[in-house]
């Protein structure tokens, strides 16, 4: 049985990878790979120092400890939040997943497969957040050798829960496809669900348990030291205090315990799958089309201008396409608001402001400026809506060339549509930052400002990197947007500002007036002026590719 | 009015796709555009449309060089490209609408201009359903809408006929004809001999990125002299190449 779960892996895998192979790729692969490593090292050390930083001050309440959970938090919920758009992309949404159900295998057999093709993806994703965490955890506290031994199972079987509590609640949701008549809009909410019912739960699981304690009397247990924050951000998801202490105190019985957890889940995840998941896809498969359209109640023939309604036309397609709409629209929004959220329920609003008064106040204005322009950098960064902007057009890229609209109009239309999403959902985590952290508004004003900055930047580097080289070869919008080296190249140019930012921080200047000056007034000038030169390029860009 | 003059188009493999071709093809007249696969059809209409630029040589629609002043050479254009999956997720009425804003045709009018469309090709029931639920056909079909929409002066249309049910085939090639008898310019091409037999007015054999016969069917006979099929001197054309 298993061996038909090991050959679908090896076929998904290859169909994935081997397209990506040709002669040119002998040598850009090694490149690129020599890339994410140079451009990740800094970000590792800035997010190190900031992990040890961060110890400090907890240990300060004697709870240095929880900074391994609430980095495994932070990881487990982005693993989670991943798992979901990963899952429905890759359980429903594939191309070959049709191939697979013709042939003589067991729902739980090809759900499984992809289970692990997602997970060697969540890996990849997991290794941004804990390598800082574990060498910053390591320089800070100095644990002994057993830590490092202990810390590779734990990387290994942290992701597994979220991953199936996601995947269960993507098969459970997508069994209903079939009565769905729009499909497309339909998964699109089966992933907010998804991510809804996740947090919810754990929210409700939360106040229930957190009720019992109330105000001050924590706050005081916490500056006591008598309180356990690890434990108590760990009930958030079940395992994680079990790792912590396994790591800390290198406790073999507790190790044994999260693993356990994690097995438990997988096999309700193999049964779930088991019986829905083929009511999912093949109600997916069932295209319904309504045909009544209304001649004389018909609106919607008024003429608008080239710009707007080119504009119109790419937000609908990223909008209505579930893939682009999940990948390029809700992790802008979504992520930072559920990276943030988590923290805040599972330490309780009294702790969090105890925390918080503690960072504030070891954190001038300057450092907030700079930091929310490296957040930005970092969020907008990680979206690729401009970087795959020319790449979406795939096949049909040749419309580009012969519609009567200039390609600057089109340029600008395709910057806009990213500039839309993005500042929206930076509007929201500013919203969320100034209420959690009690921000004044001339500042917010000004972290606004940085933002924008930020944002702009990589928008602009994201559609130079995609309408160098965009990948115009797929069969399906998953590659368009996940498997696309111009997201990933996007990503790593952010993270090498990000970590510039963060070097200028650490060894230039920390003062409100000079960052001030960089990162709104410089960079807004470095902006205009690679905004003018992309505007030149353009045309000879989309011109070559032939 | 569309006029090529010695157009060369090299592919990055040294292949001349197209080789120093000159045609005119005037006004009034539906022109065919017929060859084997790979002669050089689709690159020359690439060419025509702005979607690639020609190595050598110019090319001018209504007067505007393509090259020079695409803009205004694209306005005057319609074309149909060979592959009917535009916008997927745009609905019909959106993608007409999309299309009608860039070629600026104004409110006035316009829901007339789509209705009547509409009814033309029987796809009124469907204008509000997503073009990715459309049949092979029906995308066909929205996508001629889509030029038509807009009236240009000049229609170019890559293999238009391939997948029209019979009925949205003999709608297209009347409105063909009516649009050409109006004093504009059509140009298709094909492979299928019949349809350019019975449709239009002057043809060019292309093959291997060359010209190698420009004229009505009658003169092709004379040229030849033989009286054979058009078919048969098709191949005869081509196979001495």
């Amino acid at each position: 049985m298993m061996s038909n779960v090991f050959k679908l892996i090896k076929v998904g895998l290859l169909t994935t990878f081997r397209g990506q192979v040709g002669k040119k790729r002998k040598i850009q692969k090694p490149l690129i790979g020599v890339l994410i490593l140079i451009a990740f090292l800094p970000l590792v050390f800035s997010m190190s120092e900031v992990i040890r930083f961060m110890y400090g001050q907890l240990e300060l309440f004697g709870q240095g400890d929880s900074i391994l959970a609430i980095g495994m938090l932070i990881a487990s919920m982005v693993v989670f939040i991943f798992g979901i758009f990963y899952t429905i992309g890759s359980y429903y949404m594939a191309s070959d997943i049709p191939t697979y159900l013709q042939l003589p295998l067991r729902p739980w057999e090809i759900s499984t497969s992809r289970f692990f093709m997602v997970l060697l993806y969540e890996y990849l994703t997991m290794l941004i957040f804990l390598a800082p965490l574990l060498i910053g955890y390591g320089m800070a506290a100095g644990p002994g050798i057993g830590f490092y031994v202990t810390a590779v199972p734990v990387f290994l079987f942290l992701p597994i829960l979220p991953l199936t509590v996601a995947s269960i609640i993507v098969i459970c949701l997508m069994s209903f496809a079939k009565r769905a008549i729009n499909k497309d809009r339909f998964t699109m909410i089966a992933s907010l669900l998804g991510l809804l019912i996740g947090i919810g739960f754990n929210f409700g699981f939360q106040t229930l348990i957190g009720s019992m304690e109330q105000g001050e009397a924590l706050q005081e247990m916490l500056m006591t030291g008598q309180l356990d924050l690890a434990q108590k951000i760990a009930r958030y998801f079940p395992g994680i205090a079990n790792a912590t202490k396994a790591l800390a105190d290198t406790n073999v019985l507790q190790l044994l315990i999260f693993i356990a957890v994690a097995a438990i889940a997988f096999v309700l995840f193999i049964l779930v799958a088991n019986a829905l998941y083929f009511r999912g896809v093949l109600g997916l498969s069932q295209q319904v089309s309504r045909r009544d359209f209304n001649a004389e109640k018909a609106g919607g023939f008024v003429s608008r201008s080239p710009l707007g309604t080119y504009l119109s036309k790419e937000l609908k397609l990223i909008f209505r396409t579930p893939i682009f709409f999940m990948n390029l629209v809700l992790i802008d929004i979504l992520l930072p608001v559920f990276m943030l959220v988590p923290i805040f329920i599972s330490l309780g609003a009294d702790e969090f402001m105890a925390i918080k008064d503690q960072l504030m106040s070891s954190a001038p204005e300057g450092i907030l400026l700079t930091g929310s322009f490296i957040i930005f950098l970092f969020i907008s960064a990680m979206n690729g809506i401009t970087a795959t902007s020319i790449s979406r057009e795939g096949k049909q890229l040749y419309m580009m060339k012969y519609l009567p609209l200039s390609y600057r109009e089109q340029l600008n239309a395709k910057m806009l549509s990213g500039m839309v999403v993005s500042l929206t959902g930076m509007s929201l985590m500013i919203i969320l930052l100034t209420v959690l952290l009690e921000l004044s508004l001339p500042l917010v004003f000004l972290m606004l400002l940085a933002g924008v900055n930020a944002v702009t930047m990589t928008r602009i580097t994201g559609m130079f990197i995609d309408a160098s080289k965009p990948k115009l070869k797929w069969d399906n919008e998953v590659k368009a947007v996940k498997q696309n080296t111009n997201l990933v190249l996007n990503m790593l140019a952010g993270i090498a500002m990000a970590a510039v930012a963060v070097i200028f921080l650490i060894f230039v200047s920390t003062s409100l007036l000079v960052n001030g000056l960089v990162f709104i007034l410089g960079m807004a000038v470095i902006n205009f002026l690679l905004y003018k030169l992309l505007q030149k390029k353009f045309p000879g860009m989309i011109e070559r590719i032939e | 009015m569309i006029n090529i003059n010695s157009v060369t188009k090299t592919y990055g493999s040294g292949i001349k796709a197209v080789d120093g071709i000159s045609l005119e093809i005037r006004k009034g007249e539906i022109f065919g555009f017929l060859g084997p696969n790979g002669a050089g059809k689709t690159t020359t209409i690439k060419m025509m449309t702005g979607i690639l630029p020609p190595d050598e040589g110019s090319i001018l629609i209504n007067g505007h060089d393509i090259s020079k002043d695409p803009i205004g050479a694209k306005m005057e254009i319609g074309f149909v490209s060979d592959d009917p999956n535009v916008f997927e997720r745009l609905k019909g009425l959106e993608y007409l609408n999309f299309m009608a804003d860039l070629y600026k045709v104004p409110t006035e009018g316009r829901k007339e201009r789509i209705l009547e469309l509409a009814d033309e090709f029987e796809m009124t029931n469907a204008l509000n359903d997503k073009i990715q639920s459309y049949s092979h056909g029906m995308k066909q079909k929205i996508v001629v809408m889509g030029v038509l929409i807009h009236d240009p002066d000049v229609w170019i249309l890559d293999e238009p006929l391939s997948g029209l049910d019979p009925k949205s085939s003999y709608t297209l090639k009347k409105i063909m004809r009516d649009h050409a008898d109006k004093g504009n310019t059509v140009m298709f091409s094909t492979h299928v001999l019949e349809v350019a037999e019975k449709v239009c007015d002057r043809i060019a054999v292309i093959n291997k990125g060359k010209i190698l016969f420009v004229g009505t069917l009658d003169e092709m006979k004379s040229t030849l002299a033989k009286d054979t099929s058009l078919e048969g001197m098709f191949l005869e054309l081509t196979d001495d190449e």
